[in-house]
């Protein structure tokens, strides 16, 4: 048995104490790091951008959709020279090279006098240009030095509408396949006509007071129903249900139950289940193909479903929490302002998908602190119409 | 956190001062600097973390001096009393380290600084704000009150030897 401790000298219980000191490694504690994290978080450096963040990504998902469908028309239309007009043969010229065969010199001798003798009468009569106003009812675009060169025997009822100017002896321009048709109008030719339609709405969203005190992104799941006015206004209603977890500071925060609140009170942390019903007007701004732009605005209602904060307060640098939640006590009728821009594509007469990124800016003060909560998100969408 | 620890009275208190103390780290990382002589970064940046939570657990007291408030100190102490009561003689890192948590703030910050982390009387004066001749005795008195808690688990174990 060994001596009691408290019979050590002042020099052998400090070195016990040292000791003990040197090799002390505390418990982990899971929830110090997670309170840490958020302490970090708001010490955060405050880069100007990340003010802008959130109406920056949406912006910037339209203008890529935008992009993307630019592009890819592009590819799909054939260069201006392969165009061809009816009750012109003012084109005829340009033809010429592409419709001559390299290899038969035959051929050759065949096709270079009538081609030479069309495009000089065409020239003698002063034809217009492609410009023109009567050149302006284009109904088909082929690719004639391909048809040329490709050789098929046959004629397709497309090609009937060339006109006189293509009547080349010994030369039939077919295509090798089908053609892109396109509407005198150039729109709206795989557009559904159809009135009503529901939409399966889902989306990440991000919900702040200041842009500054973002805290975790939220989402959104919901259904909506809408009614084509006119070929460009559209009605919309629906239930959306959405989480919306936010950060406020307590001069942003105000409680109808107190005229003053702690004088400790830091910071709010709340993550809210919202009930949204929105009633919206659509315009849709410009379409073509299976494709429109739209534009959308309109009145959200909230239903405060549930109401979870997190109150922390900070007296003199010690710092503790305080979490409570309410259900069912708040909602706030029309107090909400949509605001969105999309983009919509046809997959068939009946379905469509579209990305819509959006703002919702209030009107009022939502939730238990009558917080200013802006929400900004992109809405991803299934829709069908009948 | 075991600093935090041994400059609080619980964990707590502890894991304040320890968020606090990252907070300083993390404003300040970009002072930090290691000496070209030294080849190695991770001692230099241990010392400077260490020193940062001394610091702020130093400040932690100063805090505490202007709002205090009441310690169950007798409760904490039955509870390590029951707890340390065990089958070894000699007590853990743990129960010593909980032993100083268990001294008053301005007796624990004095044992603290000057038997753990080497400080004269005179800089701890100049730390904490009170005299050498203070912190003089604010040891003398934090040795002695362990002293006692020792040697209330001294008998108590003994008690148990015995039975």
């Amino acid at each position: 048995m060994s001596e009691p401790l408290s019979d050590m000298t002042n020099e052998e219980m400090d070195r016990r104490f040292r000791e003990a000191a040197e090799h002390f490694i505390p418990p982990r504690d899971p929830d110090a790091w997670v309170k840490m994290e958020r302490i970090l978080d708001l010490e955060s450096p405050k880069k100007a951008y990340r003010k802008y963040l959130f109406w920056i990504i949406p912006v910037a998902i339209l203008a890529l959709l935008a992009g993307g469908y630019w592009v890819h028309r592009i590819r799909d239309q054939p260069p201006a020279h392969y165009l061809v007009k009816t009750g012109t043969r003012s084109k005829i010229p340009s033809l010429k090279a592409p419709l001559l065969p390299a290899k038969s010199s035959a051929a050759k001798d065949q096709q270079t006098g009538p081609v030479n003798q069309t495009g000089s009468r065409s020239a003698a009569r002063g034809n217009p240009g492609p410009s023109s106003p009567e050149n302006r009812r284009s109904i088909a675009v082929i690719a004639l030095h391909r048809a040329a060169q490709s050789g098929f025997p046959e004629l397709t009822p497309m090609h009937q509408t060339f006109g006189e100017g293509l009547s080349v002896p010994g030369i039939s321009p077919v295509l090798p396949g089908p053609l892109p048709v396109f509407s005198a109008s150039g729109k709206k030719a795989g557009l559904s006509t159809r009135r009503w339609h529901l939409s399966l709405v889902t989306g990440p969203g991000l919900d702040f007071v200041d842009a500054s005190l973002w805290s975790h992104p939220g989402g959104y799941l919901g259904v909506l129903a809408g009614y084509s006015l006119s070929g460009r206004w559209q009605l919309e209603a629906g239930l959306i249900y959405s989480t919306q977890i936010y950060r406020a500071l307590p001069s942003q925060y105000h409680p109808k139950d107190y005229s003053t609140l702690n004088p400790n009170l830091s910071q709010i942390d709340a993550s809210c289940e919202v009930i949204d019903l929105p009633l919206n007007i659509r315009y849709n701004v410009w379409s073509s193909g299976k494709s429109r732009f739209f534009a959308e605005s309109g009145i959200s209602s909230y239903w405060m479903h549930q109401e979870n904060y997190t109150f922390l307060y900070d007296n003199a640098g010690v710092q503790r929490n305080e979490s409570w939640g309410i259900k069912d006590r708040d909602d706030h009728p029309l107090s909400i302002l949509n605001l969105s821009v999309g983009f919509e594509h046809q997959l068939n007469d009946r379905f469509s998908w579209q990305v819509e990124p959006f703002a919702k800016l209030p009107l009022s003060g939502i939730g238990y602190g009558r917080v200013k909560l802006i929400s900004t998100g992109v809405y991803i969408s299934l829709n069908y119409r009948w | 956190m075991g600093i935090c620890m041994r400059y609080t009275r619980n964990r707590e208190d502890a894991t304040e001062v320890l968020n606090d103390g990252f907070v300083k780290i993390f404003r300040n990382v970009g002072k930090f600097r290691v000496d070209d002589r030294s080849r190695q970064v991770l001692p230099p940046l241990q010392a400077w973390i260490k020193k940062i939570m001394v610091y702020t657990a130093i400040d932690h007291f100063r805090a505490q001096q202007k709002f205090p408030h009441l310690e169950d100190i007798l409760g904490h102490q039955a509870a390590l009393e029951n707890r340390i009561a065990g089958p070894l003689e000699t007590l853990a890192y743990e129960d010593l380290i909980s032993l100083v948590q268990q001294l008053s703030p301005a007796y624990r910050a004095v044992f603290n600084l000057y038997v753990i982390e080497g400080f004269d009387h005179e800089e701890i004066a100049q730390k904490l704000g009170i005299s050498s001749g203070t912190s003089k005795s604010n040891l003398a008195r934090a040795r002695e009150s362990l002293r006692k808690k020792l040697k209330r688990i001294d008998e108590r174990t003994f008690v148990r030897y015995d039975q």
